[in-house]
């Protein structure tokens, strides 16, 4: 079928709440919506886990574990199964791939070409010969900062999505000088977008900064309005009420809070004991738990409220604002969603082993006890 | 004689086709089977499986789409095969209840079809200059980037290692299909004064003998690695410190109504790879001569080969100020320019020739 041949990369995913599933599609810069709202609910409550997951993904698109990038994943409303995006293959000769893992833990191979697919076409999108400018903390940079500064700024015209209310919020960067931007567009699509360049202060840059791009968010009436709660790099977290968000707007974020420093990856709503909560992962540090009472009412800042000059983790500042708890974790999260009531999904890279793993954590206690020998483990004659 | 029906099927029927192709599909005859429910039953009859570091083959099995055609269960991965990757295809051959046969394939083999190789070298001359700039490498399968520089090594002859030959770039410098890379010596080495060139010294020194290595590690992207190490050795010469002057050139004229080679002979080694866009030959009515350009003795001759035979009249060969030797001189300007030398300012140097 033609649809498929739109499709050139799969990248961040995105449910709406009746399955439709938004992938964001850097190379070609477009949305992709794949219709997934027949799929039915499957058991209340099931557990996955697949250990190398990498690896068995690799087989079932019959390559080998060197040549997979699994890009993100995200929960099917309904079902409760699992859609991982996933790159087979390098550079030219890369192929998109979506891969279901179903209640029983089997993967499967979504054949993209018998499904309903609508796309829309991002604007104003960086060029692919614009690079990631080099930098590193050595004397020379490395490697890997070498292979950073090679990477294409159109892999970041898409970092997160967010589905509200029959509009598609999306985040990433354009081709102008204010480039991070905030794009909001309804679904089903009808071609129009609207652009807003977002500014905001950075307490640990002790900046306004509008290039950065937002890394995670969504969408909570706070103080009675809906906003989006976003999170950026190093890591403010700011409020911007959606009705700013029309035309092309330049719009100032509220920024509430500074988790220290490091990247955000996910941002999971979730319930406690009957309270809203935030489950933020950082690819640099422990997740945090975010009351979202915490967001309401909260004191917003700017470079009037603070000393100037940078402020790291060490700072007695730091962490800044209404952020929550870190909590233990088992090894790093990769990518996470929301499984069911109590319990999170997550691409987990072992701390033991380095293994990439999915696995299902308790939200209340997200962490597995493979990972760890503790005063427990050691069995006693009498037990 | 008598051949029974069973003896006939064999000899004209192969019970499995593997696919020669990335393309291609696994094919199971199934006319001993008849009807077959290709959803229920297609992965049990027929289905493919990854072989992982080692002998270990996965317990998950390729996906793919399973048609009949004809007397035929069809496997269709849904993703190509990878070449030179081995699987495993595991099938029954009669009923349901019956054993399971394995076979082992491979599509395209890595050996005979595209192994990587370093096809060339330029300049390819065993005597280079001093103040050379660039070395070319041609590869017959687009390699993997990013890492030329630690697969690429300038050994002098007491067998040291210098690592800061060659320029760093953040984008190396490959053609568009990934098979030529260029690699420029750090020109603060060569330049005389320059404050690299001071603390390091230049890279090449007249005299020495030098050795260029491509190590076997490298891989293309397909991930085979070249498996040899390629090596070039060279002796370093007088640098070059004048200007191409293409009224010294050499010219060997065809003859009218043949199709013989124009020759120009070079007093130095030219850049091979701006032969090609930087000479041009027009007859007397400006049009351009069609034909394609190739070097010869060790990049000092550059010959031209016409399409059609030459005619009698007057020709210009025209050389574009921008054609470089391989230290990077050009028409107008050196390199490696002293202070106060002045330089010439032309678009391109115009050798008439008559035939």
């Amino acid at each position: 079928m033609t649809i498929t041949n739109q499709i050139r990369s799969l990248g961040v995913l995105m449910f709406s709440d009746e399955g439709v599933l938004f992938v964001g599609d850097n190379i070609s810069g477009t949305i992709h919506a794949i219709d997934l709202t027949t799929e039915s609910k499957l058991a209340d409550k099931f557990e996955i886990n697949v250990y190398n997951i990498d690896t068995q993904i690799a087989a079932v698109l019959g390559t080998t574990q060197g040549n997979i990038q699994l890009n993100d994943l995200a929960v099917h409303p309904k079902s409760g199964e699992v859609y991982l995006s996933v790159t087979r293959g390098h550079d030219a000769e890369a192929l998109p791939a979506l891969v279901k893992v179903d209640a029983e833990g089997q993967l499967h191979n979504i054949d993209l070409s018998t499904l309903e697919i609508t796309t829309q076409a991002l604007h104003n999108l960086p060029d692919h010969d614009r690079r990631v400018a080099l930098r590193g903390t050595g004397s020379a940079p490395t490697e890997k900062e070498i292979a950073k500064s090679k990477r294409s700024l159109r892999t970041l015209s898409i970092v997160a999505m967010e589905y509200h209310k029959g509009e598609l919020f999306v985040s990433g960067i354009s081709n102008e000088e204010f480039c991070s931007v905030l794009r909001r567009m309804p679904y089903p699509f009808n071609g129009k977008e609207s652009i807003s360049n977002i500014e905001m202060y950075h307490i640990v840059h002790d900046n306004y900064e509008s290039r950065a791009p937002i890394r995670s968010m969504l969408v909570k009436n706070i103080d009675g309005i809906d906003q989006m709660i976003a999170a950026y790099t190093c890591s403010p977290m700011v409020l911007i009420p959606l009705d700013e968000l029309q035309g092309n707007a330049k719009v100032k974020a509220r920024t509430i809070g500074d988790m220290g420093n490091g990247q955000p990856i996910d941002m999971v709503p979730f319930r406690l004991n009957g309270e809203e909560m935030l489950f933020v992962t950082n690819n640099s540090r422990s997740p945090l738990v975010i009351p979202v009472s915490g967001l309401h009412n909260a004191k917003v800042v700017t470079k009037k409220d603070f000393k100037r000059g940078p402020k790291l983790d060490l700072n007695p500042l730091m962490p800044f604002g209404p952020i929550g708890k870190s909590i233990m974790f088992s090894g790093a999260s990769l990518r996470i969603d929301l499984l069911n009531e109590k319990q999170f999904v997550s691409l987990n890279r072992d701390a033991e082993m380095g293994s990439l793993d999915l696995e299902t954590v308790f939200t209340a206690f997200p962490f597995k006890m493979h990972n760890i020998i503790g005063e427990k483990d050691i069995p006693t004659e009498w037990a | 004689m008598m051949i029974s029906r069973l003896e006939m099927f064999s000899q004209t029927t192969p019970t499995l086709i593997l696919p020669s192709e990335i393309n291609g599909s696994v094919q199971l005859n199934i006319s001993a089977i008849g009807h077959l429910n290709t959803e229920k039953f297609g992965y049990e009859y027929l289905s493919v499986f990854v072989e992982n570091e080692g002998e270990e083959y996965s317990s998950n099995a390729v996906q793919g789409r399973y048609t009949i055609e004809d007397d035929y269960l069809v496997f269709s991965p849904y993703f190509p095969f990878e070449k030179g990757m081995t699987y495993l295809v595991r099938t029954k051959k009669s009923d349901v209840d019956s054993n399971y046969s394995y076979e082992p394939f491979q599509v395209g083999n890595k050996e005979a079809v595209d192994k990587a190789q370093v096809i060339s070298i330029y300049p390819s001359a065993n005597e280079l200059p001093e103040n050379l700039l660039r070395f070319y490498f041609y590869f017959n399968t687009p390699m993997k980037k990013g890492q030329a520089l630690k697969h690429i090594q300038l050994v002098d002859a007491e067998g040291n290692i210098d690592k800061h030959a060659f320029m760093e770039f953040k984008q190396e410098l490959w053609s568009a299909d990934g098979k030529r890379l260029t690699i420029l010596f750090d020109p603060g080495r060569i330049k005389r004064g320059v404050s690299t060139n001071l603390e390091l010294g230049p890279a090449l020194l007249e005299g020495n003998k030098y050795q260029l290595t491509i190590s076997g590690s490298w891989q293309d992207v397909h991930g085979q690695d070249l498996s040899v190490e390629t090596t070039k050795e060279f002796v370093v010469v007088k640098a070059y410190r004048q200007h191409i002057k293409v009224n010294e050139l050499e010219i060997q004229e065809p003859v009218a109504n043949s199709d013989d080679t124009l020759s120009i002979q070079f007093d130095r080694i030219i850049d091979h790879a701006l032969v090609h866009s930087m000479i041009r030959i027009e007859d007397e009515n400006e049009m351009l001569v069609a034909g394609h350009w190739e070097t010869s003795n060790e990049e000092k001759v550059v010959q031209f080969i016409p399409e059609k035979n030459w005619k009698k009249g007057m020709y210009r060969i025209m050389v574009d100020s921008r054609l470089e030797d391989i230290v990077g001189n050009n028409l107008n300007n050196l390199l490696d320019q002293k202070m106060g030398e002045k330089n010439s300012n032309v678009q391109q140097l115009i050798r008439p020739f008559s035939i």
